[in-house]
């Protein structure tokens, strides 16, 4: 599961209202190189929720994304963000860990870099 | 027009398949006796019990949802072997010759067919640039759109096989910065309000068990001003005095509900109501029902090979007895019980 999935995921369990951002517990985490797109980059940007991004990033082990969210100026110039961007957003995968729901706790299982999210009956 | 064979291959004519990528091969199951003899046990065993079961044509929800998952992770390899990774019926002309068709170019008309109805735009600007994919199967229309549209897209099915197979395939085409799988309800999306631009259901919504909600949901995480399109078969509309289907239609319809976990069909007006009630904008239907009608005779043919046919024991009894209905799809089609419809509305700005 990419930082981009996590970014777009929340616990919709019944009587939450606070599920985004899910919380992250690493087991293993795997970079995958993926060839850059900028033009992909510029336009998924305004769709992130920057603060959830850089805080998962690091949870992931990664410590190079500013804490605030960059203007966006900075997606046409400055290569070495977009690099930046690029990997935490793409390249690192959670294989294996679990996706935490910021309300109750219950934890979503990551397996094979696949998120499950189904709920149990007594969520729904 | 190439065509690809495996290793078994038939010698009978076989509809040709243009192949415009090769994709990693499924990891094989040897086909040992004892193997596939457990398999056919517990499979068997599987049957008894269900046949016991009272609950077949209502089952509860998580009963479905596990027949779901466990079908689909089971009947998608011998699906990719025959047919490739589109899950989903072809668009083709009505009254066409479609023997000697390319049904996977078919099945990519379907996309764009739908598309199109739903006044999707030309102008980059204003194509969708987030995508959901619910019931996503193989993730087969994902990455097409992600390619298409240059966008981001999420899919979601009840089967972790699936999911894990979709996620390799988009590595293979080289889309998995841009799309991505997991295992999720549609009647519970993992995601905040709006967050779409387009919200694709291609041929999953025959298996939601409670459609008000499926609708729902697709309606909650779509964008303000986003697209929802879907695309079922469903039974058909009632006639002015009539409170129900006809009894024979509606056991044509049950014994087919069996085999593919299917809850109770719905039909294209119970869905518009539906999107109406969620006040939803420009909603659009059409009834494309001649425009599938060589889909399930081909599907017919493709199983009566040499290959298809040893594809199919491979995969299990479920997915088995799943081709058994093929003839109940065929007549529930050709006595128009059974509807193929595309629904496409937007969400208000």
């Amino acid at each position: 599961m990419r930082l981009l999935t996590h970014n777009i995921l929340s616990s919709n369990i019944k009587g939450v209202t606070n599920g985004f951002p899910l919380g992250i517990e690493v087991e293993k985490v795997v970079e995958k190189q993926v060839e850059i797109n900028h033009d992909f980059l510029r336009n998924i940007f305004p769709k992130i929720d920057w603060k959830a991004f850089s805080d998962a990033s690091k949870i992931m082990g990664y410590v190079e994304l500013p804490e605030e969210s960059p203007e966006p100026s900075v997606l046409d110039s400055d290569l070495d963000f977009l690099r930046k961007f690029h990997h935490a957003l793409l390249e690192l995968h959670l294989e294996e860990g679990a996706l935490v729901c910021p309300q109750t706790g219950r934890k979503f299982p990551v397996n094979k870099g696949i998120p499950n999210m189904l709920l149990h009956e007594d969520e729904v | 027009m190439t065509s690809v064979f495996h290793a078994c291959h038939s010698p009978l004519p076989y509809f040709p398949r243009k192949c415009q990528r090769s994709h990693p091969p499924r990891p094989s199951v040897s086909f040992p006796s004892s193997s596939f003899s457990r398999r056919c046990q517990s499979d068997a065993r599987f049957m008894a019990t269900s046949v016991k079961t009272a609950a077949w044509t209502t089952p509860d929800g998580s009963a479905l949802q596990d027949g779901i998952s466990e079908y689909f992770d089971k009947s998608s390899g011998f699906w990719e072997d025959i047919w490739g990774d589109h899950m989903h019926h072809g668009f083709y002309d009505p009254d066409s010759n479609v023997s000697g068709t390319d049904h996977i170019a078919a099945q990519i008309r379907m996309i764009e067919e739908s598309l199109r109805f739903a006044g999707i735009s030309e102008d980059p600007a204003k194509q969708p640039k987030r995508i959901v994919d619910v019931g996503c199967g193989l993730g087969a229309s994902s990455r097409y759109l992600a390619r298409k549209y240059g966008a981001e897209c999420q899919g979601f099915t009840l089967g972790a096989v699936q999911a894990g197979r979709a996620n390799v395939l988009a590595k293979a085409e080289g889309l998995a910065d841009k799309v991505s799988f997991q295992v999720a309800d549609a009647l519970n999306q993992p995601f905040p309000d709006g967050q779409f631009d387009l919200v694709w259901s291609m041929e999953s919504g025959e298996h939601m068990p409670d459609k008000a909600k499926f609708v729902n949901e697709l309606a909650r995480v779509a964008a303000p001003g986003g697209t929802i399109i879907i695309v079922t078969e469903c039974r058909r509309d009632l006639g002015p005095s009539e409170k129900s289907l006809q009894p024979w239609e509606k056991k044509l319809l049950n014994r087919i509900c069996n085999a593919f976990y299917l809850p109770e069909w719905c039909s294209t007006s119970d869905y518009v109501k539906l999107l109406q009630s969620l006040s939803l904008q420009d909603i659009k239907v059409a009834d494309w029902s001649q425009h599938v009608a060589p889909f399930w005779p081909a599907v017919k043919r493709s199983i009566l090979t040499w290959k298809g046919f040893i594809s199919l024991l491979r995969s299990g009894l479920k997915t088995i007895k799943g081709a058994l209905m093929i003839p109940l799809m065929i007549q529930g089609h050709q006595k128009g019980v059974i509807k193929y419809a595309i629904i496409t509305c937007r969400k208000p700005e």
